[in-house]
């Protein structure tokens, strides 16, 4: 396992997350991509801990696990409350405020 | 190296109390919960003060293996955290007192966590501490704004602020991680000695990502579309923290994390740092200019202060430190009244935030009135106020590094600044008052009032915060050896 290759798998996934949030108008896709870009840094973590030899990689990745657990459970609530008011998910329909 | 937890007791104090009032919550009848809740938060805040207080010294402390640095520059900053929040609170009992929300409970310990993550966000030196305090604040914040029942606003802007603010956090992992790949660790102090012997490039990478994270955070230009709808949304208690304690805990961070560690290369990202600080001040600006209501309006002077800051980290360490935590003083006491005022004004529902609704103010109230006048002229930074002995500084800190340019941008976007401040003071002293009727709460009152007082009291004075700020950067510098 060589940087390059971890760099091309995490950078892969993060590519593949942004432009999930840039082009979705979906809510919950929106939240796949947001997923996505955690865990290619998750990726990125866990190889680097492996090529220096010491566990700060390793142990951060599950922080940033539980708090994207953390991240998903508050913003599906948040989803869920606007969608009994507004009976839609869709990033579009959400423009009362503005300007 | 050891545990050394008695630093991080006003932190274990607020989360204890903040535990304990979940369960608290359970048991209480709903007609005592909001007085009891707000006593106890204001008196949990206060001993917190007084802890932080007694523990600020000039030598900087390190606690649970150096993963958390204390320095008077944390400490100044956790006082500014602690204040805000205290202010929140008194705040906030007046406006749920007017709402009936179902959730007091939930509101005040959850304002508490806020408080909590944003006190070790300015105290970590290590990165993985950095970014759970970070969240801890923010999602904290994301549940503040949208808790109260029926108001749609707070939740479209909570969960816009949700999604910006996640894709932000997420780069600032993603940096994190190629930073501990270029060092090897991700303690501040070891990654510095590290960094000085890498090559710019690769380093250049990492600045870039965890900078933009920040910058999600603050609300910079390329990344500050949740700002105003945030603003806007949130209930106006949950605002004044947003804008006062999150964000102030934020650019603590930001400097330390920033200077020890790309601060060797500055000539590398001095330029993209530079525009993106000219287009926030002047973007803000020209935004605000034509905005009718009050609180979307200090949103956009919000971005354009931010812009003001951040023009700052392009003068030497020494002086950026100093004038950032002198601006961050006054922009505390300056959001906190601006806020404050506003929630007095929306007693009646929505439409205190209007600027219409102003007209007539000084034959209602003329007292504040006249705080009005002293808050929004010591945001645009108009002589005998804090809010201009903060520019005077920054502007002093860019000319004698040698930015001259940025320097006169800065005061060309506080002169545009200028015009949207006046508005509310002509509509403030208008005589055709639309007469609405309102009754500001004990607690609002109070806080607006003192945090006005601090305003006027500290312009007057300049040299105490000089001092302060002195001792900030004192012990930040001698953290850094």
């Amino acid at each position: 396992m060589t940087p390059f290759s971890l760099f091309l798998l995490s950078g892969l996934l993060l590519a593949i997350g942004l432009f999930g949030i840039v082009a979705r108008r979906n809510v919950i896709s929106l939240f796949f991509g947001l997923e996505l870009i955690l865990n290619s840094a998750n990726v990125l973590l866990v190889g680097f801990s492996k090529l220096h030899g010491n566990y700060y990689g390793e142990l951060f990745v599950f922080f940033v696990l539980a708090v994207a657990a953390a991240e998903a459970a508050v913003g599906l609530a948040i989803v869920v409350a606007i969608y009994r008011m507004k009976r839609s998910i869709n990033t579009e329909d959400f423009r009362t405020l503005r300007w | 190296m050891e545990l050394n937890v008695g630093l991080l007791s006003p932190e274990i104090l607020l989360t204890g109390i903040a535990v304990f009032m979940i369960l608290l919550d359970l048991i209480t009848p709903k007609r005592f919960k909001n007085k009891l809740f707000s006593v106890i938060s204001s008196v949990a805040v206060g001993v917190a003060i007084i802890l932080t207080l007694s523990k600020i010294s000039p030598i900087p402390q390190k606690a649970f293996n150096g993963f958390i640095t204390k320095e008077a520059f944390t400490g100044i900053i956790d006082i500014l955290v602690l204040f805000s929040g205290l202010f929140t609170v008194l705040v906030s009992h007046d406006f749920i007192e007017r709402k009936k929300i179902s959730y007091i409970g939930e509101f005040y310990y959850t304002l508490l966590f806020v408080l909590v993550g944003a006190m070790l966000l300015a105290g970590s030196s290590e990165l993985s501490t950095l970014f759970v305090s970070l969240e801890v604040a923010s999602i904290s914040t994301y549940i503040l704004m949208s808790l109260f029942k029926g108001d749609y606003r707070g939740k479209e802007g909570a969960l816009k602020y949700f999604i910006t603010g996640s894709v932000g956090a997420a780069l600032l992992v993603y940096g994190m991680a190629v930073l501990y790949g270029l060092t090897g660790t991700t303690l501040y102090g070891e990654i510095a000695q590290a960094a000085e012997k890498l090559s710019p490039l690769p380093l250049l990478l990492a600045a870039g990502l965890i900078a933009a994270g920040f910058l999600f955070k603050t609300g910079a230009v390329p990344f500050h579309g949740w700002m105003p709808d945030a603003y806007e949304g949130a209930p106006t208690p949950v605002t004044l923290l947003m804008g006062s304690a999150v964000k102030v805990a934020a650019f603590a961070a930001f400097i330390k994390l920033f200077i020890p560690i790309f601060y060797h290369f500055q000539a590398e990202w001095e330029k993209a740092l530079g525009v993106i600080a000219v287009i926030s001040m002047f973007s803000g600006a020209l935004l605000a200019l034509n905005q009718r209501n009050v609180k979307r309006m200090l949103a956009y002077s919000a971005i354009s202060h931010t812009g003001i800051i951040i023009a700052t980290f392009l003068s030497s360490p020494a002086l950026t430190v100093f004038s950032v935590v002198f601006y961050l003083f006054a922009y505390t006491f300056m959001t906190v009244a601006a806020f404050g005022l506003i929630t007095i004004l929306s007693a009646n529902g929505i439409k205190g935030e209007e600027i219409e609704s102003w007209k007539g103010l000084y034959s209602k109230n003329p007292l504040l009135s006249l705080s009005a006048v002293a808050i929004f002229m010591s945001l645009a930074g108009i002589p005998p106020l804090v809010g201009f002995w903060g520019k005077f500084y920054i502007l002093l800190a860019l000319v004698k590094s040698g930015e001259v340019l940025l320097a006169v941008s800065v005061l060309i976007a506080s002169l545009i600044s200028l015009y949207f401040y006046l508005k509310p003071v002509v509509y403030i002293f208008m005589k055709e008052g639309t007469g609405e009727k309102f009754i500001p709460g004990a607690g609002e009152y109070v806080a607006t009032i003192v945090s006005t007082a601090a305003i006027v009291i500290f312009g007057l004075l300049p040299e105490v915060i000089a001092q302060i700020s002195i001792m900030g950067l004192s012990s930040f510098l001698r953290s850094l050896t």
